[in-house]
Parts: C-alpha cells; structure tokens; sequence
C-alpha cells in the first residue's frame, strides 16, 4: 500500500514519525543530553528530507547542495553544542 | 526567464527546479535566521535560568500543532509542483487549496499563541527569553504570511496557467519558499519548545 | 562635458566609498571609541561621561566623522547615477538609493557633529543634560534605520530585477536586501539595558554594523569601482542599456 503512495506523501508519513519521535524525547529529561541532541538531530533529518524530496535540491546545481547542507550541518551541530554546554 | 538573466549561468540555463534567484534568495535568508539562532544561544547561556524559566510558560501542544499543519502543508505544495509539471491545473488548485488552508491553521493558531501570551501580560519586554520568542517567531510569521500571498496568487492563476513553462517555474519558486518556511519551523519549534517540556 | 572627463570624475568618485569607510572607521570608531559604543542605557550621566567623553580624542574623532560621513552621500550619487533600466534612465529604484544615500551619509555626519557637542562640553554642563543629548542621538542614529534600508532595498532590488545588468551579481542584491530587513531590530534598541539588542549588543551593533560593512558596503564598492574602469562600450554592454 505504502508503495502506491506518491513519493511527497511517504516523505510526509516519514516526517510525521520523526515528529512523534521527537516529543517522546522531548519528554526523557532523565537522558537530558541524549535527548536535547537528539530531539535537534531529528530537525536536521527532517529537514534534510524536505530539502532533498519536496525542495529537489539534488537536483539543481552542485554548489546549491554543498551550501545548504553545509547551512544544515551549521545549525544542527550550533543548536546541539549551544544546548549542551 | 533564467535564459534572460546573463548573470545566472553565463554556460547557460539553471539547472533543476525553481530559478537560481530564489535559491539565493533563500539561501541568504536561511543565513540570517541562523545569525539569529546564534544571537538567541548566546542570550540562552548568559541568563540560562531565565530562558528554562520562561520556556517552560510556553504551550509546546499549540506548537506541535503547528508544525504539523506546516509539514502537511509542505506535502500539499510538493503534490500541486508535480501537478503543475503533469499538467493538472484542476489537481494544482486543490493541492494549492490544501496548502493554504493548512497555512491559515497556522497563522490562527499562532494569533491563538499570541493572544494567550498578551493575556498572561507576557509581551517582548517580559524578559531576554519572550524577546527572542515574539522576534524569530514574529519574524517567521511574518514569512508565512507572504508565502499564503504568493500561494494564492499561484492558486488563482492555475486555471490559466498551468501548463505553461512560466507556470511552473513561478509555483516551483513558491514551493521552494514555502520549504524554506517550514525547515526554519522545524528548527524553530525544538529550539523554543521542546528543550525544556515537562 | 567630454567622455574622458566624465570617466575621470567617475573614477575619482569611486573612490570616495573605500575613502568613508577608511576615513569614518579611524574617526568615529577608534578617536570616537565606538567600538564598541557604551551602553548608555545603563549607565548613569556620571558614569557616561566619567568613562567614555572622560576620553581626549572623542571629539576630534566626531569632528573629523562629521566629515567623512558625507562621503557615503558622495558614493551613494555615484551608485544611483549607475542605476538606470535598459533603455538608459534612472528610475524610482534609483531615487529611493540616491534618498536614502543621501540621508545616511546626513545621519552619518548630522549624529556624530552632535556627540562632538557633547564631548567639548562635557565637563562644562550637567551630566544628565550630556547623557541625555548622548542617547537621543543615538536613538536618532539607530531608530531611523529605515532610511539605509530603503537605500538598500533601492538598489538591492534593482541588482535583482534589472536581468540586464550585469554590473552586479544577484546574489549581492539578495544580501543587500536580507540586511537591509535585518536592520529592523534596532527597534529594542532604546528599550533594553542588556543582551544582544543594546546599542553594543551582538545583534545591533557586531553584527548589524558588521554584514552591513563586509556582506553590502564592501561588496558594492568593489564592483562599483571594477565598472567605473571598464571602457565606455564596455559598461554600456555590463549595464544591459538597448545598443543604438
């Protein structure tokens, strides 16, 4: 059934999971560090999927996709260590 | 239209969805907001009790709801893209429809959001934390808000246009837009809300 | 007027944006010890004037500010006399650069004559009277931040839009504009006493001033100067004019 769907809407189920995932982390704070990295990770794999399935970002020219996802790498690895310390 | 501009790819056209010009443009906005997430980590270390104090008056529900209405909506534009390249103006328009009535969700639930801070006498000058919180969210908002503008301006013109090169480029810019706004939220909801849920 | 004339005027005006930039960051930033500026919404008049107008080369710098500050009006003519649309006018994009070139380089000089005021009379009247003058030009200074962005969405959206030109690369008018809504924070500034939006906080002062010098002055003067050395034939192709 999964395969029938387009491939926006699978993206968007995936998304969705990774959605809940992240309140459930959200809500360990017994794990704080583990938790606040990987409720941040969860962003940047969510956004990572919009930027490659519904942006196509793959698909235009090379420097497009070395300079977001050198943006991505940025934020996420920013939003982590500054959560962190 | 990219053939036209001399300054884009002197080897020739773009290359893949959208226009090179909303790429940059995205691109350098993406760059600000991050100067801002910046400024707001730096803010969050100096008066870190104050910022986990006021996070935890915030309503991370209410903001869930929000980014799922936004990611739904990212679906629905993804969809009408295809449907505008397939031309479909009929599937376009109610892609489109969908989007925006997700998009709508969005701004009533952040009047909602707002108008339960200001009832709570919770306004920007509350303290470093809220001033941060009306700004990027404001901020983000505010690029919602043009983003339902440009929809909808796709949405009445599909019936037209669809089908058309220039069509198609115009609602893959939109789309990229749109994108754009909702991987700012994606980072914005976890950064605001979720660091500090009970 | 003959062409080479012209052409050496041009050149010479090009000029005056690394002169500005030279000339104001010696006086205003470092006679003016404006980098960073004191918080003075923290600070009492005591305080204001004890360690910052207490400082002998405050007011020659201001002086020499007041100056170099209409330099930036001078390279901002240049800029919208560059700007016109294929057929060879300037248009409202152009007027709304040249408006707002010509009011930041008024500010510029305007603000920084005003502190030099209060730097020659500082140890002659009361120091809430200097405080005051101090902070009421500094909101002045920052608060009509509109007048920049106007200026830079002026030519942030001619650089964009004109698809003929190719004096400037679009990515440049994108940044110009992105800065120029960026500018909008200066709004906290008179209302806060700490953080990033003080009138030396991270946002409102290191950064705004920052991307505003480096990512839109800098970038703008460069290609400003690499036009106006190009051959007169040469810079009618780069701005995109109709050929006769």
């Amino acid at each position: 059934m999964l395969r029938k769907l387009s491939l926006p809407a699978r993206i968007w189920l995936i998304l969705m999971a990774l959605t809940g995932l992240s309140i459930v982390l959200a809500e360990q704070l017994g794990l704080r560090a583990v938790a606040v990295a990987g409720i941040f990770l969860i962003a940047a794999a969510k956004a990572e999927l919009v930027m490659r399935h519904y942006m196509e970002l793959g698909l235009t020219e090379r420097y497009w996709l070395i300079m977001y996802s050198i943006w991505l790498a940025v934020v996420t690895m920013m939003l982590v260590i500054g959560h962190l310390l | 239209m990219a053939e036209n501009d001399r300054r884009e790819n002197p080897d020739g056209p773009h290359v893949g969805p959208g226009t090179n010009g909303i790429w940059t443009f995205v691109f350098i906005d993406m760059i600000v907001f991050l100067m801002f997430f910046l400024v707001y980590l730096t803010e969050r270390h100096r008066l870190h009790d104050v910022f986990v104090e006021a996070q935890h008056r915030l309503t991370p529900w209410v903001a869930l709801l929000s980014t799922l209405a936004l990611l739904t909506s990212s679906w629905c534009m993804a969809e009408a893209v295809h449907a505008a390249r397939r031309n479909a103006p009929a599937a376009v328009r109610n892609w489109l429809t969908c989007a925006l009535l997700l998009g709508a969700f969005f701004i009533a639930n952040k009047f909602i959001e707002y108008g339960g801070k200001f009832a709570d006498g919770i306004t920007p000058a509350t303290n470093g934390f809220f001033t941060f919180y009306f700004l990027i969210t404001g901020l983000h908002f505010l690029h919602v808000c043009g983003g339902m503008v440009f929809i909808g301006h796709c949405r009445a013109s599909a019936a037209a246009e669809a089908g058309t090169a220039n069509y198609t480029s115009k609602i893959e810019n939109v789309g990229l837009f749109w994108h754009f706004v909702d991987i700012l939220w994606l980072f914005i909801f976890p950064m605001l809300y979720l660091t500090e849920v009970l | 007027m003959d062409e080479s004339t012209k052409r050496a005027i041009e050149r010479g005006v090009a000029w005056t944006g690394p002169i500005f930039v030279v000339g104001y960051f010696l006086c205003w930033g470092v006679l003016g010890r404006n980098i960073p500026p004191p918080n003075m919404m923290a600070m009492t008049g005591e305080q204001l004037v004890a360690e910052y107008y207490s400082q002998p080369t405050v007011a020659i710098g201001m002086i020499g500010a007041a100056t170099f500050g209409i330099f930036y009006t001078i390279w901002s003519c240049l800029l919208a006399a560059t700007m016109r649309d294929e057929s060879g006018s300037m248009g409202v994009l152009s007027l709304l650069e040249l408006s707002g070139g010509i009011l930041t380089g008024w500010l510029l000089a305007f603000c920084s004559a005003i502190w030099a005021s209060c730097a020659v009379l500082a140890q002659q009247v009361d120091a809430d009277v200097i405080k005051m003058t101090h902070t009421f030009t500094w909101i002045i200074f920052d608060c009509t931040y509109m007048i920049t962005t106007m200026q830079m969405f002026g030519v942030g959206l001619w650089t964009v839009l004109n698809k003929r030109q190719a004096i400037v690369p679009a990515w440049a008018g994108w940044t110009a504009i992105a800065i120029g809504a960026a500018f909008i924070a200066l709004v906290f500034m008179p209302f806060v006493t700490e953080g990033p939006f003080t009138v030396d906080g991270l946002w409102n002062y290191w950064i705004i001033f920052g991307t505003w010098l480096f990512a839109y002055f800098a970038v703008y003067n460069f290609y400003l100067l690499k036009h106006v050395y190009r051959s007169p034939d040469q810079q009618r192709i780069a701005a995109g004019f109709a050929m006769a």
